[in-house]
């Protein structure tokens, strides 16, 4: 392998476990929080995309779109939890696996619905259409680079926001203690609401961010979502540092993986094993941490 | 409706009115129900009597379809051989996956069966040999030993006798010693082994029975269609069996068969009716679990 395209796999591995990143904490905070799965989180992508796209089409400013979609995608999060979501943290992980599924059903065929089945296109913001030199040599898409500056800005915000504010602090208690957080007499309720809204809009984010990369159909938050619950048992449920690292470590191996093996093994095989080494790392894990690698949330009696 | 000699009275009307109307359309949807019925009866088992729901069965659902789709490539067409080799196959991954699997409880238990469905699709797309993505068409059907070639109906046949013979593996299971023993490991897994019983051999033998069903489901599906892919190991399918469980109302014998005929009825119906047919079952789904009375009782079973 050569320097330019090693160079240009890390960076891509990068961009690529930031966006997981953005998408996984939802689903750690959900499921750390309030010990809840939820396979809908994909969907919440979609709707961030989707809307995204659409916003874009008829405004045709990128930076209004993202800022309709970010809003889109909250709003339907916050409309989910009310809703469905709500009414299920104190069912069991099967409720909550096949409830979550049916919705995901639902959100997929609105997507047929209103956008149908083709892939919708998506626009480059004008600024970022070129590349730019990583070193001499090894040009870069500089959409790609904007969007792993993105995602850790976002990341550092994120940070300072359950690092250093109250309701931060709030979450952070109800992912070690949650009864405790309760018996203090913090408003539990508006706290899930809050969480489950902000893993939405970050969620949505993930979606517009990846809607150029990726084609925009149908369904397409859901194996993005199989790959963040891979993050998120790696990392550590209820973990946001954890879940961070895990997903870059997941996005260059993924991304490594998809490369190298291919390279070494030939096409098909390759490509299998590659694509495997992510849930072999999940379930290595799990073998060797039965109850999570924070050992608290999901596994409990 | 417990007891396994009620549910076959149920299914032996059923096929037998499907015989009557010959209808072929509705033959292979009686079919299909059977089929799903006996893999749904195989994941209620580790549900309700293991207390562990998986979200990877899928996995041996293929296993079993695979290997009836590789026997019949190599020209081996003896039903009984194709079936056991299959239910064979899903026993040794189930013993193999089990082991792994269920050192995990609940919520994790689930991601793990996840991770290693993930893993088996993604490594059958994989076999170049067997088509990758695509999977292959069998080249021949099956033939029982002084029948010959297993017809349509036959399938239909064997699959509904096949059914209630398992039901009755799952009512004999409950009944057994290592029903008993699994459950009081479900229930109070400290106390048992405080009672100097290891429950740990006897969940892995319930798992591979469970796995060993499915994967002999997998390989009757693969007779009705004559077609072996991929698909048949994507999450989508492990759900659809927790569906049908779930519809049925987890724990008894007879739950999981109707869950499947709900569910695949449900389907057709929709599917019939509007082109939106995701979409409502979909709803239907969040509303059985949200409005259903009688998944209280579940709660019983599952305490997760």
């Amino acid at each position: 392998m050569s320097w330019p395209l090693l160079i240009e796999q890390t960076f891509n591995g990068v961009q690529f476990g930031l966006v997981l990143f953005l998408l996984a904490v939802g689903v750690t905070l959900v499921f750390g929080v309030m010990n809840t799965v939820n396979l809908a989180h994909g969907s919440l992508l979609m709707a961030g995309g989707y809307l995204f796209a659409e916003a874009q089409l008829r405004t045709g400013s990128w930076l209004l779109a993202v800022l309709l979609g970010l809003a889109g995608a909250g709003i339907i999060g916050y409309l989910v939890e009310a809703v469905v979501v709500r009414r299920l943290y104190a069912r069991s992980h099967l409720e909550q696996v096949l409830a979550t599924f049916g919705l995901l059903l639902c959100f997929n065929e609105t997507v047929v619905w209103i956008w149908g089945r083709e892939p919708v296109p998506v626009q480059l913001p004008a600024l970022l259409r070129g590349h730019i030199e990583l070193m001499p040599g090894v040009p870069y898409p500089s959409y790609r680079l904007a969007v792993s500056v993105i995602a850790l800005c976002v990341a550092v915000a994120l940070w300072f926001l359950i690092a250093r504010t109250r309701i931060g602090m709030l979450i952070r208690a109800g992912a070690e203690r949650r009864d405790l957080v309760e018996a203090l007499g913090v408003n539990i309720g508006f706290l899930y609401a809050v969480v489950f809204s902000l893993g939405a809009v970050l969620a949505g984010l993930s979606g517009i961010l990846l809607g150029p990369l990726l084609t925009m159909q149908p369904g397409m938050g859901d194996p993005l979502l199989i790959l963040a619950l891979a993050v998120v048992i790696v990392g550590g449920a209820g973990s946001i540092g954890g879940t961070f690292v895990a997903a870059l470590a997941l996005g260059i191996a993924d991304t490594f993986a998809r490369t190298l093996l291919p390279l070494a093994l030939g096409g098909g095989a390759g490509r299998s094993l590659a694509a495997m080494a992510v849930y072999l790392l999940m379930a290595l894990t799990l073998v060797f941490k039965p109850t999570g690698i924070s050992g608290r949330a999901g596994g409990t009696e | 409706m417990n007891r396994p000699e009620s549910v076959a009275v149920i299914i032996v009307a059923a096929v037998g009115i499907t015989f009557l109307i010959g209808d072929p359309y509705l033959s292979r949807i009686v079919t299909r129900v059977c089929i799903f019925a006996m893999a749904a009866v195989a994941v209620d088992l580790l549900i309700s009597q293991c207390g562990v729901a998986s979200f990877g069965h899928a996995a041996f659902f293929a296993a079993g379809g695979y290997t009836a789709g590789i026997l019949a490539l190599n020209g081996i067409t003896n039903a009984l051989l194709v079936w056991g080799a299959a239910a064979g196959v899903g026993m040794l991954a189930g013993i193999v996956l089990g082991s792994l699997c269920l050192r995990t409880r609940g919520l994790y238990f689930l991601m793990i069966t996840l991770a290693f469905g993930q893993m088996t699709y993604l490594g059958l797309q994989g076999l170049r040999q067997f088509g990758g993505d695509d999977g292959f068409r069998l080249p021949r059907g099956v033939a029982l030993p002084l029948i010959g070639e297993v017809s349509p109906s036959g399938t239909l046949l064997a699959s509904a006798i096949v059914l209630i013979a398992i039901l009755g593996l799952s009512a004999y299971l409950r009944r057994a010693r290592i029903g008993a023993l699994v459950r009081a490991g479900r229930d109070h897994a400290r106390r048992l082994a405080s009672l100097g019983v290891d429950a740990r051999p006897y969940n892995l033998v319930m798992f591979a029975i469970s796995s060993g069903v499915t994967a002999l489901a997998g390989a009757l599906n693969v007779n009705l269609v004559q077609y072996v892919s991929p698909e048949m190991s994507t999450w989508f399918v492990s759900g659809n069996l927790l569906i049908m469980v779930i519809f049925g109302g987890i724990g008894s014998l007879s739950g999981p068969v109707f869950g499947a005929a709900a569910l695949i009825g449900l389907e057709e119906a929709l599917a019939g009716a509007t082109e939106r047919w995701p979409f409502f079952l979909g709803m239907a789904i969040v509303m059985r679990v949200l409005l259903w009375d009688g998944l209280k009782r579940m709660a019983r079973f599952l305490k997760t």
